[in-house]
């Protein structure tokens, strides 16, 4: 029994028995050396395999369809060796291309670097460079096997070589590797060897068996980290199905809700979501690939998935970075606007502050810190068709100037230009509630449902008279921000408290002396002969420096031992030494 | 010695090659397989593989032009004929090749006597 192979033989199929193929293709490979300086070689070898198809083709019958060994000698003999072609391509040269014979011969002597792989343990590259140096292959494998025991520096040469040096495919590469002349009973002789094998003594027999070892670690680990990628690519696809299932369908949740009132339009917003999914998705698909890839031992070329994948991502980066560029622009300004509203006066002059409870649905519909950005802010609809609500607010209480409660709302935006932030800022509402004494607070703001959002937030100022109460109520929690007061106790302790404005501030009536007192403001308060007096629209300080009135949109006039510096709309102008003195007493 | 014998041998018989085949090719149109016969009988070739590169040398020199023509037994052949640049070669060949024989006559001759 023989094996057979199918070859096309001048553009016919002929069946042919394995050992005669391999000596046909040595043939064939040792005429196509013979002329490889010959004008025309293509033509000749065409023709040449032409004759031997038509040879072949009479030599086989019906009962006789297989070519033989029998029959690759017979038609070689026939058409003859290289050698006993006389030598055509050669002389006819010789005169007139000497230079080019001589490139020829040189080629032929020619001794290369390459990997073994009829004498291999691992990538053959040991046996490669003996037959480099011509020394015996045992010597360079000790020489690579020996350090490894002591720091083991030899692997990641053999690696790099291993992957540098090409491996001797073809007849003439193997000839050219050990340098020896490629001729036709060379090349004959090396096609003949190659189906011996060459493990003969003991040594080689051990380095053989290290070899396996080796093998199967590298390849263990290989599969290892491949099924690694696997898991990391496959767990990161789950987790973004899961998210992006998340966004749409689980009831209640209104995260693509939020994000139409950030983006311009259900394009922009489809665009980036899309565009984002693909950048935070491909590296894991890829790596996933990859792993599949190693696992399973797929040695396709993938170069195109791998620069599509790339592609897409690269389409992805560009559109997240174009319309993140486009959103910052949203935010490159920033304006407020202030309504004052004058609240009843409550009976007592005393005040009691509340904030709203919260309502019994409410707490699955919002989401706390959707992510750590910019706004690190909680957003939530009350319901689907309602106005964005956002509890980024605060209440601050500083004296009144007039002699009644007044509440002043502060709403900020963001916008391309001042105007557009103005525009939106105004695009807000607040709602809050007073029966008789109770003044009672909503814990959000609703930005309009046809407005984006664009970092807006909200300032809350209670103004108190000289003279008039507020008791906190313990809801304030969180709500309050900031609450100036004489003993600066800090906020979350100004709760459950009944407090009096006084001329220097909010002062406490029933405090224990047990709160918590902000210690870097103290030195400021213990100072009894400075007058510091604020309200939110703005301030005046008076102490042993000078005089500082400010208001609040940065507005400054500042006297001092340098004179008066006035400040307004980005605008400073300093008048030095013309007339104004202040001097300072020392105590 | 024996070596250079055989180079020789081979050098006279590769210069009378070319003028025999274009001899052949003289008469009729033939197939190289033809022309392998003729050499063969007047052993003036040995082996096939010298004639391929050969004919392709003097086709890409102008000598000879072929055609196809089909085959029943196997692919396509080539069936080469001179080319007039060729004919006229080859008279001059012939020339060249009757003064040759005489002059080696001539000196052969003239040994002969002398041994």
């Amino acid at each position: 029994m023989n094996k057979t192979v199918t070859v096309n033989i001048g553009g016919i199929v002929f069946h042919i028995d394995e050992n005669a193929y391999e000596r046909f293709k040595a043939y064939l490979e040792a005429i196509r050396v013979h002329f490889t300086t010959a004008e025309g070689r293509d033509e000749i070898m065409q023709d040449i395999e032409s004759r031997i198809a038509e040879m072949f083709q009479e030599r086989v019958k019906d009962s006789k369809q297989v070519i033989t060994l029998e029959d690759v000698e017979a038609v070689t003999t026939v058409m003859g060796r290289p050698d006993q072609f006389g030598d055509e391509s050669a002389s006819a040269k010789e005169e007139t291309h000497a230079a080019q014979t001589a490139a020829a011969s040189e080629f032929k002597g020619q001794k290369r670097l390459f990997r073994n792989p009829d004498s291999k343990i691992l990538g053959g590259v040991c046996s490669g460079i003996a037959a480099y140096f011509d020394i015996d292959t045992v010597w360079v494998r000790l020489a690579f096997v020996i350090p490894l025991f002591f720091f083991g520096s030899g692997v990641m040469l053999y690696i790099i070589l291993w992957i540098v040096i090409p491996e001797a495919e073809s007849s003439v590469e193997k000839l050219q590797m050990r340098g020896e002349p490629v001729n036709i009973s060379n090349i004959e002789k090396n096609v003949q060897e190659a189906g011996k094998p060459k493990r003969d003594n003991f040594v080689s027999r051990f380095f053989e068996g290290v070899g396996q070892v080796f093998k199967f670690i590298f390849l263990f680990i290989g599969k290892l980290i491949a099924i690694f990628f696997i898991f990391i690519g496959l767990v990161m696809a789950f987790a973004m199905f899961a998210a992006v299932f998340a966004l749409f369908n689980f009831p209640g949740t209104h995260y693509p809700e939020f994000f139409r009132h950030v983006f311009s339009s259900h394009f922009q917003f489809g665009l980036a979501f899309i565009a984002a999914v693909v950048l935070v998705g491909i590296p894991f698909v890829m790596l996933a690939f990859s792993g599949v890839k190693m696992v399973f031992n797929i040695k396709r070329n993938t170069r195109f998935v791998g620069f599509t994948a790339l592609g897409l991502w690269l389409v992805a980066l560009a559109v997240c970075l174009v319309l993140g560029t486009q959103l910052a622009s949203d935010f490159s300004e920033s304006q407020s606007v202030r309504k004052s509203i004058t609240l009843m006066q409550p009976a007592g002059r005393k005040l009691i502050l509340e904030l709203e409870g919260k309502k019994a649905n409410e707490k699955e519909k919002y989401y706390d810190r959707w992510g750590k950005t910019e706004f690190d802010t909680d957003f939530f609809y009350s319901d689907e068709k309602s106005d964005l609500h956002s509890k980024d607010i605060a209440l601050d209480i500083v004296k009144s100037q007039t002699d009644s409660f007044e509440l002043v709302e502060i709403f900020y935006a963001h916008g391309a230009s001042k105007k557009e932030a103005a525009d939106r800022a105004t695009h807000t509402t607040y709602a809050f509630s007073q029966i008789d004494s109770v003044l009672r607070f909503t814990r959000t703001f609703m930005i309009d449902r046809n407005e984006r959002y664009r970092g807006q937030k909200m300032q809350l100022l209670l103004k108190v008279p000289i003279g008039a109460q507020i008791y906190l109520d313990r809801s304030l929690a969180g709500f309050i921000y900031d609450i100036d007061n004489v003993k600066n106790i800090q906020d979350e302790d100004m709760l459950d408290r009944v407090w009096v404005m006084t001329n220097k501030g909010l002062a406490c009536t029933d405090c224990t002396g047990e709160e918590h007192i902000l210690g870097h403001e103290e030195d400021n308060s213990n100072d009894e002969s400075d007058i510091n007096i604020s309200d939110g629209n703005g301030q005046v300080k008076i102490d042993k420096n000078g005089v500082i009135i400010s208001g609040p949109d940065d507005e400054m006039v500042k006297i001092d031992s340098n004179g008066v510096v006035i400040h307004k709309n980005g605008k400073t102008k300093i008048y030095k030494d013309n007339g104004v003195r202040i001097s300072v007493e020392k105590k | 010695m024996s070596s250079n014998l055989e180079n020789t041998q081979a050098q006279m018989r590769k210069g009378v090659l070319e003028f025999c085949i274009l001899s052949i090719l003289a008469t009729e149109e033939v197939y190289p397989s033809d022309i392998i016969a003729r050499m063969k009988e007047s052993k003036l070739i040995v082996v096939e593989g010298t004639l391929y590169p050969l004919l392709t040398r003097l086709k890409n020199g102008g000598l000879l032009q072929y055609r196809w023509v089909e085959s029943k037994s196997g692919p396509p052949r080539k069936y080469y004929s001179l080319t007039p640049l060729g004919q006229k070669f080859l008279d001059e060949l012939h020339t060249t090749w009757k003064e040759l024989v005489e002059a080696v006559n001539l000196t052969t001759k003239k040994t002969d006597q002398h041994e």
